[in-house]
């Protein structure tokens, strides 16, 4: 095989003398095909796809100029090498072919060496481009990689802690980011929540981001304060990026729900804000960044009354600018935030809804993160009962009562009391072996948007057992998780440590909410 | 049982009851359901349920429970004046039509004396 037969040459000229001639010289080294007009050569691109094309410049039906035109504008091939081919060889001519999105140049009539050699360099810059994107393909697909293997090292559910919510949100700007957030439960109980921005983005970014992480979750199963936290990053930080300008700004809290203590530290990051007893408190930095030099790391502890919420977030949120080209900033962010949260209505998909105004929303161009853990709402609530009829019964109903309160559709709240009714007699049938159990429901109530109900048991799990299926007309059993389906928008079935978790979706129009 | 009234409508006898049909009655319900075709004998027995408040698929069950029973003796079932609640839970897995449903005492009459649906 030549060297040029994976280029693909397309010869256009109305003369069938230059195709021949073409053909003739190109032919052994090329896979060629050719074209007798601008039409032609406009379909021939679309079905022959070639690497390289000589163009004639004045033909009928459609001219050189129109080809090039149609190739770069319209079939916005960028890639294909055109070298003109012309009898009029114009100082007008050229600039025009050139603006038109041609590369080279050749004279009619033409030498059998210089067009060997200029569709020589033409293809010797396909191969370039093929490498190039090839090398960019294989990068590309890297960071895929790493991206995916950063999201998964990143918490993606909404759990309930006794009655406290952490809700998540996580928009990278790119594939792999620099944001990292994180949350788990202390051996004391306690809920340890984390926010960090690693300074770039892309592939380094994700890196140090895992560091930070793999030092972070060491503090769960090895207890250690957030002061020595933030001292161990640190020290791993200076060691592998100490000369360097990466930094990474951090922001941890330790939640007692119980006690209604809150321990923080903070170490340049955006300040969380804390929302409690009708006010909002910043947690303004406690120290400086992580990376750049050895420092003590200060706690400190406010209390709080429920309900008590805290946002954690990154600068993404409000480093944006809006349609009249300034910064958002940080102090309107702070400002809407700290609205929502007085309003009780507050939820990331609430706050970032928010951001986006009415007119247009906001192009982020930085990663966007948010936790937001919840202590006490109204909103998060979890209703508990043995797996009896009647409490089972009962339980379905104090739910729909706290829905009730935000929402009065009385066909929406037929359908929960139906769905719920059905998800605890599940429960009270099948989950303890005919004995009896606790039984939960955890409630999420999300105005405007959903209910999303989490109904937990303890028993002996699903199995295989589990029907999905309409029963037949005659069966007098087996209907549950049909109506269950049926009534929501999103119901799924999980094991969760000894848990056995029915996870159930209803969306509800906005209009039915109350104001 | 409570909330549970049984009357003659012409040849039929008829049950009303009122409140919710869910798995904390369904029992109780069957119950009284084979006592009373026990001690009455009518061609059929028809279930008000015009006053049901909820019903869930505990009390699907007890209907073809109860439609199963009175075939296997050869009475017919007929709903009357089922409640929207009913009507909702029955349309959800597709069996408004398995039952007979009367609207009136005369639709009942015109039901149980043709012996059709």
């Amino acid at each position: 095989m030549a060297a040029g037969d994976d280029i693909r040459v397309l010869v256009v000229d109305d003369s069938k003398t230059v195709l021949r001639l073409l053909t003739f010289i190109l032919g052994k080294l090329y896979r060629l095909e050719s074209a007798e007009d601008g039409q032609e050569a406009i379909e021939a691109h679309a079905s022959f796809k070639p690497d390289v094309i000589i163009l004639d410049m004045n033909m009928p039906v459609k001219s050189g100029l129109e080809v090039m035109q149609h190739i770069r504008g319209v079939a916005q091939d960028h890639d294909v090498q055109i070298v003109v081919l012309t009898a009029q060889d114009t100082k007008v001519l050229k600039a025009r072919a050139f603006a038109a999105g041609a590369n080279d140049f050749l004279a009619k009539p033409f030498d059998r060496e210089e067009l060997l050699a200029r569709v020589g360099a033409a293809a010797r810059q396909v191969t370039l481009t093929r490498r190039l994107r090839q090398a960019y393909n294989r990068i590309s697909r890297e960071i895929d990689t790493v991206a995916g293997l950063q999201k998964r090292l990143l918490p993606d559910c909404s759990p309930l802690f006794g009655d406290t919510l952490v809700e998540c949100l996580y928009r990278p700007s790119g594939r792999a980011s620099g944001d990292y957030y994180d949350f788990f439960t202390l051996p004391d109980g306690c809920i340890r929540a984390v926010m960090a921005d690693v300074s770039g983005h892309g592939a380094r970014a994700a890196f140090l981001m895992a560091v930070v992480r793999t030092l972070v979750r060491v503090t769960q199963t090895h207890y250690l304060s957030l002061a020595e936290m933030l001292s161990l990053a640190n020290h791993h930080l200076l060691s592998s990026i100490g000369q360097e300008p990466d930094f990474v700004t951090l922001a941890a809290v330790d939640i007692d729900p119980d006690e209604g203590t809150l321990t923080y530290v903070n170490a340049g990051h955006c300040p969380p804000l804390l929302y409690t007893g009708d006010r909002i408190m910043e947690l303004a930095p406690t120290s400086s960044v992580l990376g750049f030099f050895d420092q003590k790391y200060p706690m400190r502890t406010i209390e709080f009354e429920k309900p008590a919420g805290l946002l954690l977030y990154t600068d993404g949120w409000y480093e944006w600018h809006t349609l009249e080209k300034e910064m958002f900033g940080l102090e309107r962010f702070t400002e809407l935030a700290s609205g929502l949260m007085r309003s009780d209505r507050f939820s990331l998909q609430n706050l970032l809804e928010n951001l986006c105004g009415e007119k247009a929303g906001p192009v982020f161009s930085d990663d966007v993160t948010g936790l937001w853990v919840c202590a006490g709402s109204p909103l998060s609530r979890v209703f508990s009962g043995r797996s009896t009829p009647q409490a089972s019964r009962a339980l379905a109903k104090d739910v729909v009562a706290a829905v009730k309160a935000y929402m009065e559709d009385p066909d929406i709240l037929h359908d929960l009391d139906i769905l719920l009714t059905e998800a605890c007699a599940n429960i009270t049938r099948h989950a303890y072996g005919g004995g009896e159990g606790p039984m939960e429901v955890r409630l999420r109530i999300r105005p405007g948007q959903s209910v999303d109900m989490e109904v937990v048991d303890w028993g002996k799990g699903f199995g295989d057992a589990v029907k999905f299926e309409n029963a037949a007309p005659d069966s007098e059993c087996g209907r549950g998780m049909f109506i269950i389906c049926k009534l929501s928008d999103q119901c799924e079935l999980k094991r969760r440590g000894r848990e056995n978790v029915l996870r159930v979706v209803k969306q509800i129009r906005k209009e039915l909410w109350k104001t | 049982m409570e909330n549970l009234t049984w009357l003659r409508k012409g040849a039929c006898l008829l049950a009303k009851f009122s409140g919710e049909i869910t798995m904390e009655v369904t029992q109780d319900f069957k119950h009284a359901v084979e006592q009373a075709l026990e001690k009455e004998d009518t061609p059929a027995l028809a279930l008000d349920l015009s006053e049901v408040s909820f019903m869930d698929s505990s009390g699907i069950g007890f209907l073809v429970s109860c439609n199963t029973r009175l075939q296997s003796l050869g009475k017919r079932l007929v709903l009357m004046s089922p409640s929207q609640q009913v009507r909702k839970t029955l349309g959800l897995v597709q069996l408004m039509d398995f039952f007979a449903v009367a609207e009136s005492d005369v639709d009942l009459e015109s039901m149980t004396a043709k012996g059709g649906k």
